[in-house]
């Protein structure tokens, strides 16, 4: 790899590899140096009107359309952070993001642009607008770009290395009833590339999954791993998670990562074949628990493929563990260890009180190095609950708890917290609660995931409240205008009065026992 | 080669069946949404077992770019053309 950030690096290999494949999307395939020229164009336009200094934000909202790589690139070719939006957030969602995160230029496809004017609503500075699939006049949005300002393919390409510091800025699920803004540096994302390529270093001659959104920071894995290498991004199709071992096997696909729920959902379904995935090397999981059953089962449908379980929050870039599974042995075993940290980075485990745990024994599972981030965006209250110097380190509380075997490395063993997996995805149970609270009008919200999976997470959520105040489904569909789809309770369950413990709290645990769960919905 | 309408009502049965839906007639514009229980899941079961039915395999991408019964019938004359 070369270059000190990203966009440099992908400059780097595009120059080396201008013929190959970087990036198949929707039945396009764009090689090396078209994606380099469309995203430098994109640059280009940045910089000769003075939309953005190196370290401004850039947001993206597009998509599975080559504009969204595409966007991408060209923030980081810019020297700035992107902010990737998520398309299927309620447009709320995305205009709290795009304000938190100060943004000074919105790059959109064309599919968006209806929307537009209302996500940036309440801005007192929107960001200017680039439409690049768009042929419109500018001016239509203030100020606005489409495709007939770029600058020709014939342009020079932005100025290397005046990138800021930051490459991304993702936001995450948060216990305040606001999303939070993890911001991450080009070197942590070396870091993290360096770490794992001791386990996965690709060949040009690769074709890397591109399964999660863009949102999601395993994407940056996918992204970055093909186009430092000379590697090919394949971009799953939208609405087509339960057939991507069919794309892998229409596209030889050779490394794949996604959290451990899509592979159980596929195997669920019947859609896990034996020995259907000859073509993968390399399979990781990533995000939850990955139980042995899941694991030996892909390895039946997937013999040619290493598997390994990486572990690590957005707060430390990707993930900053791994295991690699013995595919022999690896179903007799309820869960699959998270492995040793990378060799660059520290993990380690703390009692409530600070300290460092006793050997031998489960704590709080804490991460330091230069993967991790300084803290939260624009949040120092925040930044203040989860981070902590100890040791001479700056150390991030995961909230995750953990036990540390020399055999194994450490095991994953369950929250410290209301943080839930459902679907995957890292869900801070009160940000549900603020928002029903909110929409039902009342004080007492206990919302529990429902219903459960094996391995700890939760396919959605049920909210409890002391009554329901007209419509249920009314009131479900107006937290579904705030909140991702997953996190959109299922129910309203009015239980009177709400269980408490001993210490006054809501009492959970009751709650998930509850005998309303136990009913069919 | 079938014409549309056979394909239509063939493509109709594959549908029934996986929705236990009997008697079920899909016209060309009926997509996932105007009938109950036609989530992903059961979006790909019909897709596998028109495959099945008509000897023909369609790419994820394919798959994906179906919006209505229409469509699923164009595909499955594309393949056997």
């Amino acid at each position: 790899m070369s270059g000190s950030d990203l966009g440099s690096a992908f400059l780097a290999t595009a120059r080396t590899h201008p013929e190959r494949a970087a990036l198949w999307c929707g039945g396009e395939t764009l090689t090396y140096a078209e994606l380099m020229s469309r995203a430098g164009a994109i640059a280009q336009l940045i910089r000769d009107h003075g939309l953005a200094r190196p370290g401004d934000r850039v947001a993206i909202l597009s998509g599975r359309t080559a504009t969204l790589y595409v966007g991408i690139l060209a923030a980081l070719l810019a020297g700035c952070a992107y902010v990737p939006l998520n398309a299927r957030f309620p447009l709320s969602r995305n205009r709290s993001i795009l304000l938190r995160s100060e943004a000074v230029v919105l790059i959109a496809d064309d599919r968006h642009r209806p929307v537009l004017g209302e996500l940036m609503q309440g801005a007192s500075y929107p960001p200017a607008v680039i439409l690049p699939e768009s042929d419109a006049p500018a001016g239509l949005l203030s100020p606005g770009f489409s495709s007939a300002d770029l600058p020709p393919p014939s342009a020079p390409l932005p100025c290397e290395g005046e990138a800021g510091e930051l490459a991304y800025v993702f936001f995450t699920s948060g216990s305040t009833g606001e999303p939070k803004g993890v911001p991450i540096r080009h070197e942590s994302v070396f870091a993290y590339l360096r770490g794992i390529r001791r386990v996965f270093d690709p060949r040009p001659e690769d074709r890397l999954l591109q399964l999660v959104d863009v949102t999601f920071d395993l994407s940056v894995h996918d992204m970055f791993l093909a186009w430092t290498s000379g590697a090919c991004l394949y971009s799953v199709p939208e609405n087509a998670v339960l057939l991507c071992t069919r794309f892998v096997e229409d596209h030889d696909i050779t490394a794949w990562l996604s959290v451990p729920s899509t592979a159980g959902l596929i195997r669920q379904s019947g859609l896990l074949a034996a020995g259907s995935m000859p073509s993968l090397r390399y399979s990781f999981f990533c995000g939850e628990a990955l139980t042995g059953a899941v694991a030996a089962a892909w390895a039946e449908a997937a013999p040619a493929s290493e598997i390994l379980n990486i572990y690590g929050p957005t707060e430390a870039t990707i993930a900053i563990t791994a295991y690699r599974c013995d595919c022999d042995t690896v179903g007799d075993m309820a869960v699959v260890p998270l492995g040793d940290v990378f060799p660059e980075q520290r993990m380690a485990l703390f009692d409530p009180d600070g300290t460092p745990s006793p050997a031998g024994e489960q704590g709080e599972i804490c991460l330091a190095g230069s993967q991790v981030t300084d803290g939260y965006w624009r949040a120092p209250e925040l930044t203040a609950q989860r981070f902590f110097e100890a040791e001479g380190y700056h150390w991030y509380r995961t909230g995750d708890l953990g036990t540390h075997d020399p055999g194994v490395g450490f095991r994953y063993a369950g929250r410290t917290d209301h943080q839930v997996k459902i679907r995957g995805y890292r869900v801070e149970l009160q940000e549900i609660e603020a928002v029903v609270r909110r929409v039902a009008e009342q004080d007492v919200v206990a919302v529990v995931p429902w219903p459960l999976t094996a391995d700890g997470g939760a396919l959605g959520c049920v909210a409890f409240v002391s009554r329901v105040d007209g419509d249920a489904a009314a009131l479900i569909a107006r937290c579904a205008e705030q909140l991702p789809d997953y996190m959109v309770p299922g129910r309203l369950i009015p239980i009177g009065t709400m269980p408490l413990n001993a210490n006054g709290k809501v009492d959970y645990p009751a709650l998930r026992t509850h005998s309303s769960l136990t009913r069919t919905a | 080669m079938e014409d549309r309408a056979t394909i239509l009502a063939k493509v109709s049965e594959v549908a029934a069946g996986v929705l236990d839906h009997p008697g079920l007639a899909l016209e060309e514009g009926t997509s996932a949404r105007d009938v109950a229980g036609w989530d992903s899941l059961s979006h790909v079961q019909i897709v596998i077992g028109v495959e099945r039915a008509f000897g023909i395999r369609m790419t994820a991408t394919e798959v994906a770019q179906l919006t209505n019964a229409g469509s699923l019938v164009d595909a499955v004359l594309a393949h056997r053309s």
